[in-house]
């Protein structure tokens, strides 16, 4: 075929063309545009956090600005005289329900029964808000059962003040069966566990 | 700017002026090296060949299964180091490869940094740096087509005592081998080529012959082979480093 005739050296391609410059490859543009696409996007993310840098520290000092005013307000919101006084009501409800629920009544009650005579029928038990204070009215078989109750309960630690305010004598017309009973009524300060009771 | 070309031996600094591409035989200035030579081109291009005296070559066998240019490099790379000991891994890489054909150069002494850096800071741009036989090849076919031709033949690239051996089969490289001769006289040099004719497979055509620095007399002496141009220059002449307007235009 071709005989030496044909000018191959024409061709320079087809002859080794080692060159120690190339020796790393020379980029080709679309390299150079790669690298230029991405130093822009570094160079943008690097201002993009900057200025996220910047908020942050702008949102921190803002924090700590309202984190100061809380704490100068603080001692006062929770107080009672920002508190309208509808609130101030609820509050002193709420607070009186908790205490009531608190105090012992258990306790109260069982000194109670323990210084129950026979004959002597409870019928009812009222506090005031002091709950130490308490009205309780009873039936009692005769006047010496009542008496005996006031004497009893006097004689415990726990009563203090016991007063009979009112005793209801039987009367002859009343319902047959109950002819014999008398109500009574007395008041007592209870001083069981209840810090009031050393008044 | 028109490129000047230099042509960088262990011994100094030979310079073309980019002028020299029009002269039918420029002369060569010499420098004492590439920053002599950069001080008076500022701002220049430069085309730089260097001698086989400080590079070592490689031609990898075809058949070696190297996927890629990085193959090829870390290849060559592991070859050097083999043969010339741990001094090789820093060395210069210059693969090439031309369809099957791969091969390497390392350039072992010459600190290209250095030059790299007495260029940039005189302003002058490298434009290439390439081993001489390199450069010789395409320029010598020009003159004799028998190595582009199918015809298997061979171009010997004389440097003073330094013969560089191409086998060419087919226009393609198939052995390179660069021997030192016992001396850079014609005798001396002659004997060494017979010698790597004789150890290459059986050539077609007559070696093809083209150097300097050959010691004189050179007249007389029995070439083993076809002598393109005189061999006793000081440097080479420019017809190997350059596409001279004689050489190129034809």
């Amino acid at each position: 075929m071709a005989d030496g005739d044909t000018p191959g050296w024409l061709d320079m391609k087809r002859w080794p063309q080692p060159d120690f410059l190339a020796g790393k490859p020379r980029p080709p543009l679309v390299a150079w545009l790669w690298a230029a696409t991405g130093l822009t996007v570094l160079g943008l993310t690097l201002l993009d956090g900057l200025a996220l840098q910047d908020e942050l520290t702008e949102q921190d000092a803002r924090l700590s600005q309202l984190s100061e005013q809380a704490s100068r307000r603080a001692p006062r919101a929770p107080g009672p005289a920002s508190a309208s006084p509808t609130e101030l009501d609820a509050a002193r409800a709420a607070t009186g329900l908790s205490q009531r629920l608190a105090y012992p009544w258990g306790e109260v009650l069982a000194t109670l029964e323990a210084a129950t005579p026979p004959g002597v029928k409870w019928l009812s038990l009222e506090h005031g808000l002091d709950q130490a204070e308490l009205r309780l009215a009873g039936q009692a078989a005769d006047i010496a059962a009542a008496l005996r109750l006031v004497e009893r309960m006097s004689a415990q630690p726990q009563w203090a003040g016991v007063v009979m305010t009112r005793l209801q004598l039987p009367e002859p017309s009343a319902g047959s069966d109950n002819g014999s009973t008398l109500r009574f009524e007395l008041a007592a300060r209870a001083r069981t566990l209840a810090p009031q009771g050393a008044r | 700017v028109s490129p000047g070309t230099l042509y960088l031996h262990p011994e100094g600094v030979w310079a073309w002026p980019a002028a020299a591409r029009d002269a039918l035989n420029p002369e060569p200035d010499r420098h004492e090296n590439v920053d002599a030579w950069c001080a008076v081109h500022e701002g220049c291009d430069a085309d730089v060949v260097v001698s086989g005296h400080l590079v070592h070559s490689l031609l990898v066998d075809a058949a070696l299964p190297l996927g890629d240019a990085a193959a090829l490099q870390t290849y060559a790379r592991h070859q050097f180091t083999h043969y010339h000991g741990a001094a090789a891994q820093d060395w210069p890489l210059a693969p090439w490869s031309v369809g099957a054909q791969r091969g390497a150069c390392a350039l072992h002494a010459l600190d290209l940094g250095a030059v790299r850096l007495r260029c940039a800071a005189h302003g002058v741009h490298l434009r290439s740096l390439r081993p001489a036989w390199s450069v010789v090849l395409p320029l010598a076919s020009r003159q004799a087509p028998g190595l582009a031709s199918d015809a298997s033949t061979a171009l010997a690239v004389v440097d003073g005592g330094l013969v560089t051996w191409l086998r060419i089969e087919f226009g393609q490289v198939r052995a390179l081998q660069q021997r030192f001769a016992a001396s850079n006289s014609a005798a001396d040099i002659s004997q060494l080529l017979g010698q790597l004719q004789a150890e290459s497979a059986p050539l077609g055509t007559p070696p093809v012959i083209v150097g300097w620095g050959v010691a004189a007399p050179v007249e007389g002496s029995a070439w083993p082979g076809q002598p393109l141009g005189r061999l006793d220059g000081r440097a080479p002449a420019a017809q190997w480093l350059m596409a001279t307007r004689r050489a190129g235009s034809t």
